[in-house]
């Protein structure tokens, strides 16, 4: 590349990063920077070194509310990407209809976080929703209960409709993928007699591997960074049993005014996030599969 | 020299917009004021305040009134103004819960005005204070004689509503004891009545049913101490009142599912005739329609056999107050139009029509045949207190309102004994008071 291609790169580059670099990357740096500091938003920050970690390390909410996400990681691991797998292994082999089941599946993605979450609160009614009154209809009546009110089932209950709705936005990207995988391989299988499980497991899989990486790490970002319908639902009630640590985060800044210590949970999350995903790619990676 | 002609035009067009812009006299006059209110959306108020409000500037020409809602429960609201106020950037007129503990940041920050020498300037208010300055006390003034932080808006006081009908069919009285009221939920239960009306998820009903079980046991000193200091051991009400709660929940008295349910919801409940009672403050009162309010009676909340035992003692005070940013005041200019706002907010014309929805009026306003009838049973209630008493979240801290509501909804469904909910929240009222 010669040095004016490279300038005239740079200079179209340079409008976007300052945004990122001001918006993104400086912000990042002043939560690192307060949370060294015990600050009340209103006041003069003061330093106090790492005692807001040694708090956080200590925090038996903090590592409940931590336990809360590993439990919504494992739910966007198994029910997200589970069905998002199935649904496209399904699209793949839809023959007409597969362009309008790929925008059904996709909407809830689009739809606001909020709206999502009201809508299953209504559902969740332990006296009219319409799980509890469906159970009762088909007489396992025994089975309603108050889902998001009862401390044993109200995390998975409040839990469900972030898993759910974006199911979608993993399809999306595993058709994606799945359209790259050549035609011939199915081909040649389905001459040598392979079975439909067959051809999923031993070519549709280890080919798709990759993207579903991103899934994975996507999953588990996203699952970290859990907020918006846990909020509306419960508001990480009861007695904090659907506390997570995004919401932990926004209680002890906006509400508890500790703006230190809050930045130092959103440190804790960042540091879990990369490890998570640094520990994935790692152990879990594999070499590019070719047939 | 076509150049120089295009640069001399586009600098004769830049000089003629900025001298359109700036010719006009009420641009640079008029003064933009910022007004955050709380009575929007589902609040009984926002039918009245908002057309109100909205009427201002066309009566002040000079002033621009921009207004911000904060829809929200306490802590929504709380969490938006404390962000304002670390930017820095308060509305010059806004909206807040009273007492210590929601304002000391406030006032350590300096971010708030001190009324103290206006209110005693000003002819209107201090005829309207007059003989009631026992509101300012714990609620926007924290010492004798010391500054006043906000100009009260509306007082309450808290009471069991009751629906006399629901009581005629499941054939019980109204409870004047704890042991009166564990005999009738099981009488309601069997004809499918909810007994209390109840939601855990807004930190308001249940919050404040605490409270009045608190009130019932101890003294407001040790009962203030403890939320300030964590120091409960001293104060066994926090005790006695959790394991009433606990007891009241094993026995069903609340609705299944109200730990996820909001304020209005339950409210819904009581007004739609399913739910016999709910204890409150008067700012519910415009919540329940006037075809059920018609039945219904406010009486005081009932006693326990060994606690304190004057069923005329009620917690009240001040419910809200206007606050002005420190900024704003500062301002010759703004304080001006900040004092004309605040002369229409603070308004026997709109106080009297609040009357009509079951508010209270902090400027003692005559009835009229609109007034709400729940309204004139409460104030007749508040007048023969013996006492009242400011509820206990003015005073501690965000952490310590927190506990009290998490611990709450855990009492409420069971998930935590009284013992372990009170040995949580005194750690946590101890926490709060160290940060």
């Amino acid at each position: 590349m010669t040095p004016k291609k490279m300038r005239t790169g740079i200079l179209f580059l340079a409008p976007a990063m300052l945004f990122y670099c001001f918006f993104v990357v400086f912000s990042i740096a002043r939560v690192i920077y307060y949370s060294f500091f015990k600050w009340n938003g209103l006041n003069f920050p003061q330093f106090v070194g790492v005692s807001n970690y040694v708090r956080l390390v200590n925090d038996q909410t903090v590592l409940a509310a931590f336990r809360n996400n590993l439990i919504a990681i494992a739910m966007a691991l198994i029910i997200q990407i589970g069905i998002a797998l199935i649904l496209t292994i399904s699209l793949s082999n839809c023959k007409f209809g597969a362009r309008f089941f790929r925008t059904v599946y996709f909407v809830p993605a689009v739809i606001s976080g909020v709206a999502v979450a009201m809508m299953f609160g209504q559902a969740m009614n332990p006296d009219y929703g319409l799980i509890n009154t469906s159970l009762r209809l088909i007489g396992l009546g025994t089975l309603a209960r108050p889902w998001l009110s009862n401390s044993n089932t109200a995390i998975y209950a409040a839990l469900l409709p972030q898993t759910l709705q974006y199911i979608g936005w993993n399809v999306i990207i595993l058709v994606a993928g799945i359209y790259n995988i050549p035609d011939s391989l199915y081909e040649a299988a389905y001459l040598d007699g392979v079975s439909n499980l067959q051809k999923t497991w031993y070519i549709t899989l280890p080919l798709l591997w990759e993207v579903i990486q991103i899934c994975i790490i996507s999953a588990i970002t996203g699952s970290l960074q859990g907020f918006t319908h846990v909020m509306v639902l419960t508001g990480g009630g009861p007695n904090s049993a659907t506390e997570l640590v995004g919401l932990l985060m926004y209680h002890r800044t906006f509400q508890w005014l500790q703006f230190g210590y809050g930045s130092s949970i959103s440190v804790g999350i960042f540091l879990v996030g990369l490890l998570f995903s640094v520990l994935f790619k790692r152990y879990f990676s594999s070499d590019k599969i070719e047939y | 020299m076509q150049k120089f002609q295009k640069a001399i035009l586009v600098l004769l067009s830049v000089l003629l917009v900025s001298v359109i812009s700036f010719s006009n006299g009420s641009c640079k006059d008029k003064i933009t004021l910022r007004l955050a209110y709380i009575y929007t959306g589902g609040h009984a108020k926002a039918p009245i305040y908002e057309p109100y409000i909205k009427e201002f500037s066309k009566l002040n020409p000079d002033i621009n009134l921009s207004l911000e809602p904060m829809n929200g429960g306490t802590p929504d609201v709380q969490a938006k103004l404390y962000t304002y106020a670390a930017g820095d950037n308060l509305p010059d007129v806004f909206i807040s819960w009273p007492g210590p503990g929601m304002l000391k940041n406030f006032v350590d920050a300096q971010k708030i005005a001190d009324l103290k020498d206006y209110l005693a300037q000003d002819k209107l208010f201090k005829k309207y204070f007059q003989n009631k300055e026992y509101f300012f006390d714990g609620s926007v003034r924290f010492e004798k004689n010391g500054p006043i932080w906000g100009i009260p808006d509306e007082p309450y006081y808290m009471f069991l509503t009751v629906n006399k009908k629901l009581f005629a069919q499941a054939g019980v009285q109204i409870p004047k004891t704890y042991e009166d009221l564990k005999n009738i939920i099981p009488k309601f239960r069997a004809k499918g009545i909810i007994p209390i009306a109840m939601a855990g998820k807004d930190q308001d009903l249940n919050v404040c049913f605490w409270f009045g079980m608190l009130n019932r046991f101890g003294t407001d000193q040790e009962i203030i101490k403890g939320l300030t200091t964590g120091d409960m051991e001293k104060a066994p009400a926090y005790l006695r009142s959790a394991k009433a709660i606990y007891q009241l929940a094993g026995l069903k008295a609340f609705p299944e599912g109200c730990v996820s349910m909001q304020s209005q919801e339950a409210l819904t409940l009581f007004d739609q005739g399913k739910a016999a009672m709910y204890y409150g403050g008067t700012w519910y009162l415009g919540n329940v329609s006037p075809k059920t309010a018609a039945g219904c009676e406010v009486v005081p909340l009932w006693t326990f056999a060994d606690g304190k035992g004057d069923p005329k003692e009620l917690l009240g005070g001040v419910a809200v107050e206007y606050l002005v940013s420190a900024k704003s005041w500062k301002e010759n200019s703004r304080r001006q139009a900040v004092d004309k706002l605040l002369h229409y907010l603070i308004n026997p014309t709109l106080y009297s029509k609040y009357l009509e929805l079951g508010t209270p009026s902090i400027l003692n306003l005559s009835y009229t045949d609109k007034t709400s009838p729940l309204l004139i049973k409460a104030d007749k209630l508040a007048k023969s207190a013996t006492r009242m008493q400011q509820n206990y979240d003015a005073y501690g801290s965000q952490q310590a309102n927190d506990a009290l509501n998490n611990l709450s909804q855990g009492l409420l469904n069971r998930s935590i004994t009284p013992e372990e909910a009170v040995k949580q929240l005194s750690e946590q009222a101890k926490a709060g008071a160290a940060n």
